[in-house]
């Protein structure tokens, strides 16, 4: 096979397209091979007509329509997945749904073989191509190492209150412990969310999306000592539970729409009045701005990838030979 | 070509390409632009870069197959084949297209008559 030299003007424009694909590795390479090939003809005809190299490519590039539009038709065209590629990316929601329901989030016996299927399932879809029901999977393995912060959360508070004369200091060993267990949790949670933002923020948004909600279940459970005393708080797993199906249900939606700008509203939305559902079940009647700070709050899984993703950019820079 | 035209092409442009395929064995999108330009002499001029969602669109729908091929003198290009179900999706279309042209005929003719 005879390779071509990308024209700088042509890498620019399939960077730009490249840029607002949000599609698998593979996939967008192969797209941009197409739209090069396709480029690359055209230049040729055009430059056998008499026209200059710069203005054949010039006119390759017009013909071809804003980047941004390419993009976003191509996006739509290929984005949607499959029932059964639905169904694989919210059964982990509907499975912690039913955990939370049935109530057996004290049992080791059933938690540890349960966070072992979801490791190795996303250890097995992310080593074969990262399709986009995996992401769910990942979400969920991640949160026993987002638990785990917060159970070690009462050293922490121990040693501030050392730091202000109003107490002992936990064991030097302890501290160590939980240093280093920050440390690697922080260091894991990044490299992979980095690698998801890179591949496409929304999805590292539904990714950590069941996060703040668990997230504040685990806080007030904390708060009212039921999660070290062994307290059982019924009451409060039924809202988890729903806000869970609900998520489990947008992701439904989000990889069956084919227009992006749907799905991001659709997950914002959801994710927006499951916190609050979540949170006016946890801490009963907290107020509008008490609600809307519990928004804002879900919203950060959103803006945070969205602004990294701004700065890191998407993808890999293309090779200079296609 | 004015935007009643152009509706018109939009509405249709997936039974144009199929039909392209279909008699062509094998197409890339460029060839495909090209030859679709060159039979309507000139009236149907599609946007380029509109020509490469629609063959993935039709190829994930299982009415074409796409496939690499090597080229001698440039990148790989990647050709596209109608499927059995695509075949039988463009017949579908075709007759009704043609019971649509025909039925608007016969209201002309008896206007004319």
């Amino acid at each position: 096979m005879v390779h071509y030299m990308m024209q700088t003007e042509v890498r620019i424009y399939l960077e730009e397209v490249r840029s607002h694909l949000y599609l698998k590795t593979d996939l967008e390479k192969q797209l941009i091979n197409e739209l090069n090939s396709h480029l690359q003809q055209k230049i040729d005809d055009l430059t056998s007509q008499g026209l200059s190299e710069e203005d054949a490519i010039h006119q390759a590039i017009l013909s071809f329509g804003r980047a941004e539009n390419v993009a976003r038709l191509l996006y739509e065209a290929c984005c949607k997945g499959s029932w059964a590629d639905a169904l694989k990316l919210s059964f982990p929601h509907f499975l912690a749904a039913v955990l939370f329901v049935s109530s057996p989030l004290h049992k080791t016996e059933v938690l540890l073989p349960l966070f072992g299927i979801f490791i190795s399932v996303s250890l097995f879809a992310w080593a074969r191509g990262k399709p986009d029901w995996l992401y769910s999977w990942v979400g969920y393995t991640l949160l026993p190492l987002f638990a785990g912060g917060f159970l070690l959360a009462p050293a922490i508070t121990q040693s501030f209150e050392a730091i202000f004369g109003e107490g002992a200091w936990p064991s030097t060993g302890l501290l160590i412990e939980v240093a280093l267990y920050y440390l690697l949790t922080i260091w894991v949670v990044l490299r992979i969310s980095l690698q998801v933002i890179k591949r496409d923020w929304l999805l590292a948004s539904l990714m950590l999306a069941p996060v703040p909600i668990i997230g504040c279940w685990l806080f007030y459970t904390q708060q009212a000592g039921g999660f070290y005393a062994g307290m059982e708080f019924d009451y409060l797993n039924q809202p988890v539970a729903q806000a869970l199906m609900v998520l489990g249900f947008t992701s439904v939606l989000f990889i069956r729409m084919r227009r992006r700008v749907l799905k991001a509203g659709v997950a914002i939305t959801v994710s927006a009045i499951s916190m609050m559902v979540v949170g006016q079940a946890l801490w009963g009647d907290i107020g509008f701005f008490g609600l809307l700070g519990l928004s804002l709050f879900s919203l950060l899984v959103f803006i945070i990838p969205a602004i990294t993703n701004a700065a890191i950019g998407h993808g890999d820079p293309l090779p200079d030979r296609p | 070509m004015n935007d009643y035209s152009s509706n018109l092409l939009h509405g249709n442009t997936d039974m144009l390409i199929l039909g392209l395929i279909d008699e062509l064995k094998s197409a890339h999108g460029y060839q495909l632009i090209k030859e679709m330009e060159r039979r309507s002499h000139g009236f149907f001029q599609l946007k380029e870069g509109t020509m490469y969602p629609l063959l993935r669109k039709l190829e994930n729908e299982g009415l074409l197959e796409g496939r690499w091929e090597a080229t001698s003198n440039g990148p790989e290009r990647r050709c596209y084949l109608i499927t059995p179900r695509g075949k039988e999706f463009l017949n579908y279309r075709k007759a009704s297209w043609r019971d649509f042209a025909k039925a608007i005929d016969l209201v002309f003719r008896t206007e004319t008559a």
